[in-house]
C-alpha cells in the first residue's frame, strides 16, 4: 500500500511538460486544482478533462502511472462518495433499508469523486514530470519571500528533498525488517488493536534506529562534500523562464477563465 | 611532494553524560606521524576499531586532531578558513553507497559538489560531464539512484568527488558492502583515478586483494602504525608488508590467498620467495623450483 | 529433516508484461545435516529462494516440502516451521531492538511460546555458543561494535534452535578476522548440533573451505547443486556467468598449463598445498 503512493516518483521520460520551469507546473498545479471547485458545470468538467487528458499525454507518462497514486486514497474516495450519495437531500430514486440514494446526491457524489480523482491525478502528474529536486527548487524559489520573515526556506527544501530520495529506501527497509522479525517468530497480524501495536515495537525501534544512523551518515557525507547551507551555492540547473513557461502560464489563464465562465453557462444534465 | 603530512596525531573520543560533561575519553589515534605523497595509491589496513576511519576523518577535517597538526596541501585542518579548500582538495567516500547520495537523479547528485562551492552553472555541466564519464557512469545520468547496483551507486559517489576536482580521494571501506563484480568496477574506477588523472588515493579496505596494487601499504593497530615483531614499522610496498604473514596475522588480519599458500609452502620446506603476491608470480617460482 | 523444493518458481507482476521470474523451475532436496553453499551474482534469485524455504514468500508455481510435508498447503503450522527452520537476513543485527542483549536473543524463543526461563535457557545457550560472552548479556545491543552485533543477532535465531539455519552473507561489511569467526562458529553449530546450513555468499573461497555441497544460481535457474569438487570443475563456464572459482582452482588450471599437474578441482589452501608439495616430489 505505501509503495502505491506516486507522490515522489519521477517517470524519467524528455516531454515538453517535463521540460517546463518547476514554478510554472506549480502554478499548473495550483490553478487546476482552483480551477476544480470553481464550476461544478458539466461543461466546466469537460473541459477540465479535456485539459487533463492533453497535458497527459503530451507528458509521455504511461496512464497507468497516474492511476496509481487514486489505489491509495481508494477509501477516502468510497467514503465521500458514498456519504454525498446518501446524505444530501432530495428526490430518492433507491432505498436500501434506512438509507436513500437521491438523484441530487447521485450528481454531487459523481462531482465529488470526479473533483478527488482529478486532484490526485493533477499532483502525480507534477511530480511525475519534475524531479524531486527540481520540486523543491520550485518551491524554495517561489517561497523565497517567506526567508524576510524569518522562515527557513532554503533548509526546509533541502529537507523535503531529502525525505523524497529516502522514503523508498525506508520502505524497503521496513519491508525487510518486518520480514526478518517474521522468521523470529514475530506476528504482525493478528491480535487484537493493543497486541498488534506491541508487535510494533520490533519493527519500530530497529527502523528508526536506522533512520538515524542513515541521517547522521548523510550529514557527513553532505558536509564532506562542502555543503554548508544555502549561502554562496550555485545551481547546476538554475531556473529560468522560457518561452514555452510563458506560453503555459497564458493558455493556464485561458483555462481558469474558461472554467470560471463555465459557471454561468445554464445547462440541466437532468 | 606531500599531499597530506600527519604529525604526532592524537585524537580521542569524548564519551558525555546526560549533561554534556565529558565522563571518559576513549584514545583512537595515538601519536601517529604518516606522509602521503601527491599522485600516490595508499592502502590503510587494520582490524575494526584500530583508528582507520577517525584516520580518515582527520584528512578532510571531519575529525580535527587533538594533538599534533594535519596538513593538506600544506594547509592546517585547524584552521576554519581553510575548511571548504580542504574539503575540496581531499574528498570523501564513505562505506554505505545508499547513505551518501543526496539527490534523486545520478547527474544531480554529482553536480552537488560543485554547487555547494559556488561553481558556475556551465562549467557544473562540464564537470558532471567528465566525472561521469571518468567513472563510465554517463549511461546512466538521467536515472534514479534507486535503480542502480551498489557498485553503481558507488561510482556515482565517487563521481560526485571527482566533479569537485580534488587532489586527493579518501575511500572509507567503499566495497565493504559490494558483490564482486561492484567491488571490481569501483576499484578499476578508482586505479584509472589514480593512473590517468594523478589523484592521490587512500583506500581503507579489509579485502587484503585490493591492497596488492596499491604503492603502498600501512598497517595500523591500536591507534598507531603497527610494528612488525623486528620492530620496524608495518609501512611499505605490498610486496613487504605481505610477505610478514606472521605479523599479519598476530594483528588479526589476513593475507591474499595466493601469499598465504605461498607462506605456506616456504614454510614446509619449498625455497619460496617472501611475499608471493600474485598466481602468475607462484606459477614462476614453482617452475624454476621444479626446474632445479 | 529434509527440505525439497520442487518445480519452485516465483514470479513478479504475473501475466502483465513486466513478468520477470525471480526463480524459474527450481527444484533440489537438501539432506540431514548437509552444509549447502548458495551461490548466484547479485539479482541472480539467491535471497528470494531462501525466503521460500521458511515459507516467508509463497511461490507463484511449485511448492516446498520439510520433512516430506507441503508447507503451503492449507492449515500447515507456519510458526512452528519457522522454528524448525531458521532465517538469518543479510545484516541482521538491523533487526536487534530489545533494550539488553539476552532479552533481545529471547525474542524468539518467546514467539515460538516457550516459557520465560526456558526461552532465558535457549537464549543464554545460543549467546554462549555464538561467542558472546556473560558480561555482555545485559549491555544494549545498540553499545556492541559491529562484530559482536552480529553474532548477537545469528543467537537470535539459534535461540530458536532450529534443525536448519540459513544465512544470507552473514561475513558482510566485516573485517577479515570477524568473517574468520562468524564462519568459524557456522561450522562449529553445524557439527555440533547437527543442524542443516544452507550459506548464501558471493565468496567461492568461503564456500569451498566449508560446504559439502554447491548450489549455483544464475538469473533465477538452478545451474549446479554438487559437491565443490564437481562444481569447481566449471570454472570456465561459472566465469561466463560472471561468477568465478575460488582463487585456488584457477592456480591449479595455471600449474597443469606450466607443467606442473595438479588436481584440476583442487579449492582451498590445504589441498593445494598437499597437491603442490606432491607434483614436486616432496
Amino acid at each position: 500500500m505505501i509503495r502505491d503512493i506516486t507522490i515522489g516518483q519521477y517517470y524519467p521520460v524528455d516531454s515538453v511538460i517535463h521540460r517546463l520551469d518547476p514554478r510554472t507546473k506549480l502554478a499548473g498545479t495550483v490553478i487546476f486544482l482552483i480551477s476544480l471547485f470553481v464550476t461544478s458545470s458539466p461543461v466546466g468538467y469537460v473541459l477540465a478533462t479535456l485539459v487533463l487528458a492533453g497535458v497527459i499525454k503530451l507528458s509521455r507518462v504511461p496512464f497507468k502511472f497516474m492511476t496509481r497514486g487514486l489505489r491509495a486514497i481508494l477509501i477516502v474516495l468510497l467514503l465521500s462518495v458514498s456519504f454525498n450519495i446518501f446524505l444530501t437531500p432530495g428526490t430518492t430514486i433507491l432505498k436500501i433499508g434506512f438509507l436513500r440514494a437521491t438523484k441530487e446526491g447521485l450528481i454531487l457524489a459523481g462531482f465529488m469523486g470526479l473533483r478527488l480523482v482529478y486532484l490526485v491525478i493533477g499532483s502525480s502528474l507534477m511530480t511525475l514530470t519534475t524531479t524531486p529536486t527540481q520540486l523543491t527548487d520550485g518551491l524554495e524559489k517561489s517561497l523565497r519571500f517567506l526567508n524576510r520573515v524569518g522562515v527557513p526556506v532554503h533548509d526546509i527544501a533541502m529537507m523535503m528533498s531529502i525525505a523524497l530520495r529516502f522514503i523508498p529506501i525506508l520502505v524497503e527497509e521496513t519491508d525487510k525488517i518486518m520480514k526478518a522479525q517474521t522468521a523470529r517468530g514475530a506476528d504482525f497480524d493478528s491480535g487484537n488493536l493493543i497486541q498488534r501495536a506491541k508487535a510494533m515495537i520490533p519493527l519500530l525501534v530497529p527502523l528508526f534506529v536506522s533512520a538515524f544512523r542513515r541521517a547522521s551518515d548523510l550529514a557527513m557525507a553532505m558536509e564532506a562534500r562542502c555543503y554548508h547551507g544555502g549561502e554562496g551555492r550555485t545551481k547546476m540547473h538554475p531556473l529560468r523562464y522560457e518561452t514555452r513557461d510563458r506560453i503555459a502560464y497564458l493558455l493556464m489563464f485561458v483555462y481558469l477563465a474558461l472554467m470560471i465562465a463555465s459557471r454561468f453557462i445554464r445547462f440541466r444534465l437532468f | 611532494m606531500n599531499i597530506i603530512s600527519a604529525a604526532h596525531v592524537v585524537y580521542d573520543y569524548l564519551i558525555r553524560d546526560e549533561n554534556d560533561k565529558v565522563v571518559d575519553k576513549r584514545t583512537a589515534l595515538r601519536d601517529v606521524s604518516l606522509e602521503i605523497a601527491q599522485g600516490s595509491f595508499v592502502c590503510l589496513l587494520g582490524h575494526n576499531g584500530s583508528g582507520k576511519s577517525t584516520f580518515a576523518k582527520l584528512i578532510n577535517a571531519m575529525n580535527l586532531p587533538g594533538e599534533g597538526t594535519v596538513l593538506v596541501s600544506g594547509m592546517d585542518t585547524k584552521d576554519e578558513s581553510h575548511l571548504l579548500d580542504i574539503r575540496m582538495t581531499a574528498g570523501m567516500v564513505f562505506q554505505n553507497p545508499d547513505n551518501q547520495i543526496i539527490s534523486n537523479v545520478v547527474e544531480e547528485d554529482v553536480g552537488f559538489g560543485p554547487e555547494n562551492i559556488g561553481v558556475p552553472e556551465d562549467e557544473i555541466l562540464q564537470r558532471v560531464d567528465e566525472a561521469l564519464q571518468k567513472v563510465g557512469m554517463t549511461a546512466y545520468r538521467l536515472k534514479s539512484p534507486n535503480q542502480l547496483s551498489g557498485g553503481q551507486k558507488q561510482r556515482v559517489a565517487i563521481a560526485g568527488i571527482v566533479a569537485m576536482r580534488p587532489k586527493c580521494i579518501v575511500m572509507d571501506e567503499p566495497t565493504a558492502m559490494l558483490d564482486p563484480t561492484g567491488r571490481k568496477d569501483v576499484l578499476s574506477a578508482v586505479h584509472e583515478l589514480n593512473k590517468k588523472e594523478g589523484v592521490t588515493v587512500v583506500l581503507i579496505t579489509h579485502y587484503m586483494e585490493e591492497a596488492v596494487d596499491a604503492d603502498r601499504v600501512v598497517v595500523l593497530e591500536k591507534g598507531e602504525i603497527a610494528k612488525a615483531s623486528d620492530g620496524s614499522l608495518m609501512d611499505g610496498t605490498p610486496r613487504e608488508i605481505f610477505s610478514k604473514v606472521e605479523d599479519l596475522r598476530r594483528l588479526r588480519l589476513s593475507v591474499p590467498v595466493i601469499t598465504e599458500l605461498g607462506y605456506e609452502l616456504k614454510q614446509a620446506g619449498l625455497p619460496l620467495r617472501d611475499g608471493i603476491l600474485t598466481r602468475d608470480e607462484l606459477v614462476k617460482e614453482l617452475v624454476r623450483i621444479k626446474a632445479q | 529433516m529434509s527440505i525439497r523444493a520442487e518445480n519452485l518458481s516465483y514470479i513478479y507482476n504475473e501475466g502483465t508484461v513486466m513478468e520477470t521470474y525471480a526463480i524459474r523451475d527450481v527444484s533440489f532436496e537438501i539432506g540431514d545435516g548437509t552444509f549447502v553453499g548458495l551461490i548466484g551474482h547479485t539479482g541472480s534469485g539467491k535471497s528470494t529462494l531462501i525466503q521460500h524455504l521458511n515459507g516467508l514468500l509463497k511461490p507463484s508455481r511449485g511448492t516446498v516440502y520439510f520433512n516430506g510435508e507441503d508447507i503451503f498447503a492449507e492449515g500447515y503450522n507456519m510458526k512452528a516451521l519457522r522454528g524448525h527452520v531458521g532465517l538469518v537476513f543479510q545484516y541482521p543485527e538491523y533487526q536487534l531492538f530489545e533494550e539488553d542483549v539476552l532479552t533481545d536473543v529471547m525474542f524468539g524463543p518467546k514467539n515460538l511460546g516457550c516459557s520465560d526461563d526456558v526461552a532465558k535457557e535457549r537464549a543464554i545457550r545460543a549467546l554462549t555458543q555464538c561467542g558472546v560472552d556473560e558480561g555482555r548479556f545485559d549491555r544494549s545491543p545498540f553499545e556492541l561494535s559491529g562484530g559482536y552485533k552480529r553474532r548477537v543477532a545469528i543467537a537470535g535465531v539459534i535461540a530458536m534452535e532450529p534443525d536448519v539455519l540459513i544465512l544470507d552473507e552473514p561475513t558482510a561489511g566485516l573485517d577479515p578476522h570477524g568473517r574468520d569467526e562468524i564462519l568459524g562458529m557456522i561450522s562449529r553449530l553445524h557439527k555440533e548440533r547437527k543442524m542443516t546450513v544452507i550459506l548464501v555468499s558471493h565468496s567461492m573461497d568461503d564456500v569451498a573451505e566449508h560446504a559439502d555441497k554447491i548450489m549455483v544460481l544464475n538469473h533465477g535457474e538452478l545451474l549446479f547443486y554438487d559437491t565443490p569438487r564437481e562444481v569447481f570443475k566449471h570454472a570456465a563456464e561459472l566465469e561466463s556467468y560472471g561468477l568465478s572459482a575460488p582463487e585456488i582452482t584457477y592456480l591449479a588450471a595455471d600449474l597443469n598449463a606450466a607443467g606442473i599437474s595438479v588436481d584440476p578441482s583442487m579449492s582451498t589452501i590445504e589441498e593445494a598445498k598437499e597437491e603442490i608439495l606432491k607434483a614436486l616430489g616432496r
